[in-house]
């Protein structure tokens, strides 16, 4: 994992931030991003207040950069919004147009954004996101979850190029994330670019190809899911196992090569792994094999702020 | 063109959702009553003073302001704070087309609450002296203030998070105080500017006649005056709120 020029620079660039920064007083929200996204998914990644938000702002011109430029397909989209034809932006606070219903609010962004047909194109949007059964509801009387698909098919009305999703995935029950996740893997592989933020790690790596990730306002780390996967094997990790057999259960894992430690405590077992992610694959079916019931299975250290703060500091 | 008229309509409705416009409406309404009740025991050759009254200070220096301000100063403060800027914002629209159409967003929401509330001391006006016309000026003035203040409001919403404060206070400080003491900018005050379209348009009482040259003071009755000059502020306010649009932060940290 780096984040050096290759790592945060591809080939075939949409969108490019340049030394791109962003102060509020004395706080510091963005320093000094230098990076650039092409085609398909990628995902920005970061723990809350990491600055994800802030530079998505900036990437589609919300929000003046203190220092550095932004270019989305060759424009500033500050200074020439007709880039806005070909770009748009899923915000992630759950505002919307209370006094529209759904229909009226992907017609509008339609219209607004200069397309032919608006009204096959809202419904088409719509469909994309299975709203059609409460596209005549008012939006104030939507869920978190479907304000969310609202907000996704205003920003897919008008087919952009370059679309920017902040916590996408916020509020939506389990079916409608696995539609929403292939969706956006769909509109990667058209070609499109899409730029993701989330703070859930699992999430990103079920749709994106690239991460860009950020801590504290700067870039951390950039690359590949697996050069961040790597990366995070290097470093020791403890997963949490409750089970009813825990020195059963301890007897296997300990024999397994990412094992480095195990612990017992009560029903619960503390193992030090290189591999969380080999480790949280094996130890059901382990489990399974000795017979033993898992009660649960979790990271006690998987904050992305932890695994960042790994890769930026080493600590 | 297209843009211009689907923010406009967007927004109007938006301005003019239920509550506020109830809340406004009793506001602006609030002349009616009171020239009922105190049109009893007051001789006919009063009664049309007594409207003109009510018009000129209840509705034109208390409502109508107070009205403005509110509609004003949400027609973009309201996009920041409810964080709802990026849908109007992120769209292939030039910023002046955003800032003109907002603009005339919160002219007609104003002119629908005020012309209730006008309409509403109209009737009242009319029943009691049988002039069916008597309530022309007051329309006149309200079209006329309702652009003036949307030049100030608008931008002072997108510019300061705090809008409704700092609009009380210009009224208090700038149309009330400044504009009263300095008659070299009193010209520039837009109650003053409305009041002078109101005088122009109608025969006044001499009640009425009155009270306009005490508010008036040094600016002189016309209507064609008082449009020329809202409509130099209505340009100078939309090429303002443009610039904000393009040079300012459009969501809060």
């Amino acid at each position: 994992m780096s984040t050096s020029n290759s790592a945060t620079h591809v080939e075939n660039s949409t969108v490019t931030a340049d030394h791109l920064s962003k102060w509020y007083g004395q706080k510091v929200a963005v320093s000094d991003v230098n990076c650039s996204f092409g085609p398909g998914v990628t995902g920005l990644l970061g723990p809350n207040g990491a600055g994800k938000t802030t530079f998505l702002r900036l990437l589609t011109g919300l929000v003046v950069p203190s220092r550095g430029s932004v270019d989305v397909l060759g424009k500033d989209p500050r200074r020439d919004p007709k880039v806005y034809a070909k770009v748009a932006l899923v915000p992630e606070d759950e505002s919307v147009y209370a006094h529209m219903t759904a229909w009226q609010f992907v017609r509008w962004s339609a219209a607004m954004s200069k397309v032919d047909q608006p009204d096959k194109a809202a419904a088409e949007a719509i469909a994309q996101v299975d709203l059609e059964d409460a596209a005549m509801r008012k939006l104030d009387t939507f869920s978190k979850g479907m304000r969310q698909r609202a907000k996704v098919a205003s920003a897919l009305v008008h087919q952009p190029d370059v679309l920017f999703l902040d916590e996408p995935l916020n509020g939506a029950d389990p079916l409608q994330r696995a539609k929403l996740i292939a969706l956006f893997v769909r509109l990667g592989q058209e070609g499109r670019t899409l730029v993701v933020s989330s703070h859930v790690l699992a999430e990103v790596e079920r749709m994106a190809e690239r991460v860009v990730a950020m801590v504290d306002g700067r870039l951390a780390a950039a690359g590949s899911i697996r050069s961040l996967r790597n990366a995070m094997s290097d470093i020791p990790r403890r997963i949490l196992v409750e089970a009813d057999d825990p020195r059963r259960l301890d007897a296997a894992l300990v024999a397994k090569p990412w094992t480095t430690a195990v612990s017992i405590d009560g029903s619960t077992l503390h193992v030090d792994t290189t591999d969380p992610f080999e480790l949280g694959a094996l130890v059901p079916a382990v489990a399974q094999a000795e017979g033993v019931r898992l009660i649960k299975v979790q990271p006690e250290d998987e904050s992305l702020e932890s695994v960042f703060r790994y890769l930026v500091d080493g600590r | 063109m297209i843009a211009f008229g689907l923010i406009l309509s967007s927004t109007t409705r938006r301005l003019l959702r239920f509550r506020r416009l109830i809340g406004l409406v009793l506001l602006t309404g609030l002349p009616a009553p009171v020239l009922f009740f105190v049109s009893f025991g007051a001789a006919d050759s009063r009664l049309a003073g007594l409207y003109d009254e009510m018009m000129l200070t209840v509705f034109m220096v208390l409502a109508l302001p107070v009205t403005a301000l509110v509609i004003g100063s949400a027609a973009l403060g309201e996009e920041r704070r409810l964080r709802t800027m990026p849908f109007l914002v992120l769209k292939p629209v030039s910023r002046w087309t955003i800032a003109g159409a907002v603009t005339g967003s919160a002219i007609l929401a104003t002119v629908v609450v005020g012309g209730i509330g006008v309409a509403a001391t109209w009737l009242v006006g009319a029943i009691l002296t049988g002039n069916t016309l008597i309530g022309l000026p007051a329309m006149a003035a309200l079209a006329i203030s309702a652009a003036g203040y949307a030049a100030i409001y608008v931008p002072l919403g997108l510019l300061v998070s705090r809008s409704t404060l700092a609009g009380l206070a210009y009224i208090f400080i700038w149309e009330f105080i400044i504009t009263s003491i300095a008659s070299g900018v009193s010209a520039s005050s837009i109650w003053r500017i409305g009041a002078s379209a109101y005088g122009d348009v109608r025969t006044l009482s001499r009640d009425g006649v009155d009270i306009l040259d005490e508010m008036l003071s040094t600016v002189s009755v016309g209507i064609g005056g008082a449009s020329a000059k809202v409509v130099v502020m209505l340009a100078v306010s939309i090429a303002f709120t443009g610039l904000l649009l393009r040079r300012k932060d459009l969501a809060d940290e």
